[in-house]
């Protein structure tokens, strides 16, 4: 993953040259000195770059799971109502001035996701303790509709300075990331992928049916639970700090199982890069586009998501 | 010890028992035909053999050992299901989903070996699905399906196999393929068979003994030409019947007569 971070580096800057220069530079100790451009470089581009690869990632993978465990090809990290929980949470954190403290907005958005996914397993789960996917879906859709409207109401009471800052958040932002905060999001990543990958052949089983799953040898209901919980910490990571960046988790899965077919021991990795990339990609697009001024990255997803899953739909001929 | 054993079980879903004092025991690998009514539990008795479903009261032994105590990859290792159908939301090939028996074999990390590949093919090849292996199963016809899902329980080299209606979507020269590979498993590698079919002339002439269900509680049990009289076949089902032998094979026949 990191020399594909490093390949987009070298493909997205303005004097591949200079970048070269600066990056070997850099990696071999003779630093030149820190020149203008380096500055650029290393504290604004390559932090930008490396993090829109983690949350490209993160949300692709996202997709794959829920996709799979609720057996819904619509479905995607968000289907939960966890973006929705997440955002009520960051802009309880900028009304309330938290972005003043270290990782003030996203912890707080982090705890709104995290709230919301209990909210959701309680909803659904209800008391027999069984996990079906229908009852699991629809949970996510009331609890996500209600966040909806929590902030809706937020946003019509606070101030223009702090709705513009909300707003850019909402429709996904790359640009507030430290490398601090970068080292956390890629370290919680890491481990995620990690889990995930040890539950791919699970998945695979999963996505038969949960009864064929369990003849088959799989302990459904603890390897269900195992990976909604790592899917929906690894999309809180995300949504917490990068906002809410729409159809990649759709979008990347259906790619890469057209590519290289369904089995996860090559969706999950593949999904996973090809996500990391499509995201640097596509940042670089929303900040160049109309430059000096940058677009929110969601609004390129967005933009490059939807044709194509009317492609995909009609390609398919079904619903 | 016997391969299986049943002792006073009982299930429900709700508060309607769904099956009721059942007790019974198979001592060596026989192929033994579940029939009954719609709603007599046939399926539900399946699910509780192969432990996806828990009796209410009563145990389940397998090889002696109760199925509550058995972990998940070691029954399925032993019981394979072939269900009536499969989703297939995602596309994987036909071969894929044959490989997913061997999920029990193997870590959940490592890739298939050869062994496992020779196995699955073997499986493939008993049940005349080599010519679509490479095809995605969502595009397969019904009755092709069925064959690739028998494939996957063969693969995964059971000692019980369980078959819940599983010949309804074969054409003729499959299904005659198919018992005939169930007799000669049966016979060769004392695998033990229990199918749940409607019907009752194909129970007659391919399994060793009867199991009728009514109303979740055992009706009959025996063989054949003890189960399949007149008068149960009237109690039962509520139908008039003639009972004869079948002039090719001495099995006991049963005509409707309407």
């Amino acid at each position: 993953m990191l020399c594909f971070a490093a390949l987009c580096l070298g493909a997205i800057h303005i004097a591949p040259a200079d970048v070269a220069r600066a990056v070997f530079g850099t990696i071999f100790g003779n630093v030149s000195g820190t020149s203008e451009e380096e500055l650029i470089l290393f504290s604004v581009r390559l932090p930008r770059i490396l993090f829109a690869g983690i949350v490209g990632a993160s949300l692709s993978l996202g997709g794959v799971v829920f996709q799979a465990l609720l057996r819904n090809p619509l479905a995607d990290p968000y289907v939960l109502g966890i973006s929705g929980g997440s955002a009520l949470g960051a802009i309880v954190g900028i009304v309330v001035g938290a972005s003043s403290f270290y990782l003030g907005v996203p912890f707080l958005a982090f705890c709104g996701a995290l709230a919301t996914v209990f909210l959701v397993f309680v909803v659904a789960g209800g008391s027999r303790g069984v996990l079906l996917d229908n009852s699991l879906l629809l949970a996510g859709v009331v609890v996500n509709a209600f966040f909806s409207a929590a902030i809706l109401f937020a946003l019509s009471i606070v101030n223009s300075m702090e709705l513009h800052s909300i707003s850019f958040w909402l429709m996904g932002d790359l640009s507030r990331a430290s490398l601090k905060e970068i080292f956390g999001a890629a370290l919680c990543c890491a481990a995620c992928f990690v889990l995930l990958y040890a539950q791919a052949r699970k998945l695979n089983l999963i996505v038969q049916g949960e009864e064929t799953a369990l003849q088959l040898g799989v302990n459904v209901l603890a390897t269900k639970y195992l990976l909604l919980l790592v899917t929906s910490l690894i999309t809180a990571v995300a949504v917490s700090f990068a906002g809410i960046i729409g159809f990649i988790g759709i979008m990347v899965p259906h790619m890469m199982r057209l590519v290289f077919g369904s089995d996860h021991r090559l969706l999950l990795p593949s999904a996973a890069l090809f996500g990391a990339s499509f995201l640097v990609v596509a940042d670089t697009l929303a900040r160049t586009v109309l430059s000096p001024a940058e677009l929110p990255v969601g609004v390129i997803t967005a933009l490059c998501g939807a044709p194509y899953f009317i492609f995909l739909m009609r390609r398919k001929g079904r619903g | 010890m016997s391969i299986l054993c049943t002792q006073n079980l009982s299930f429900r879903y709700t508060d309607k028992p769904v099956l009721e004092d059942i007790s019974f025991g198979l001592d060596r690998a026989e192929i033994v035909a579940v029939i009954g009514p719609n709603g007599s539990g046939k399926t539900t008795l399946l699910k509780l053999i192969n432990a996806t479903l828990f009796p209410f009261s009563g145990r389940v032994l397998i090889e002696g050992k109760d199925t509550r105590q058995w972990t998940r990859r070691e029954i399925a290792r032993t019981v394979a299901i072939v269900p009536q159908e499969s989703p297939a939301i995602f596309p994987f090939f036909a071969e894929e989903i044959v490989m997913m028996g061997r999920f029990p074999y193997r870590g959940s990390l490592a890739f298939e070996t050869r062994a496992d590949y020779r196995i699955a093919r073997e499986a493939m090849a008993q049940t005349d699905c080599l010519s679509f292996a490479q095809r995605r199963f969502n595009e397969l016809s019904a009755g092709e399906r069925q064959r690739v899902l028998i494939a996957r329980a063969l693969a995964q080299e059971p000692k019980i196999l369980l078959l819940d209606e599983s010949t309804v979507f074969l054409d003729l020269k499959h299904q005659a393929q198919f018992l005939s590979l169930l007799r000669q498993l049966n016979r060769d590698r004392h695998l033990t068979v229990i199918f749940v079919t409607h019907d009752v002339n194909l129970a007659s002439q391919n399994a060793d003994q009867l199991l009728l269900l009514y109303k979740g509680e055992k009706y009959a049990i025996g063989t054949p030409a003890d189960v399949l009289t007149a008068r149960n076949m009237k109690e039962v089902y509520d139908v008039d019947v003639g009972i004869d032998l079948n002039p090719h094979d001495g099995s006991t026949r049963v005509t409707l007569l309407t």
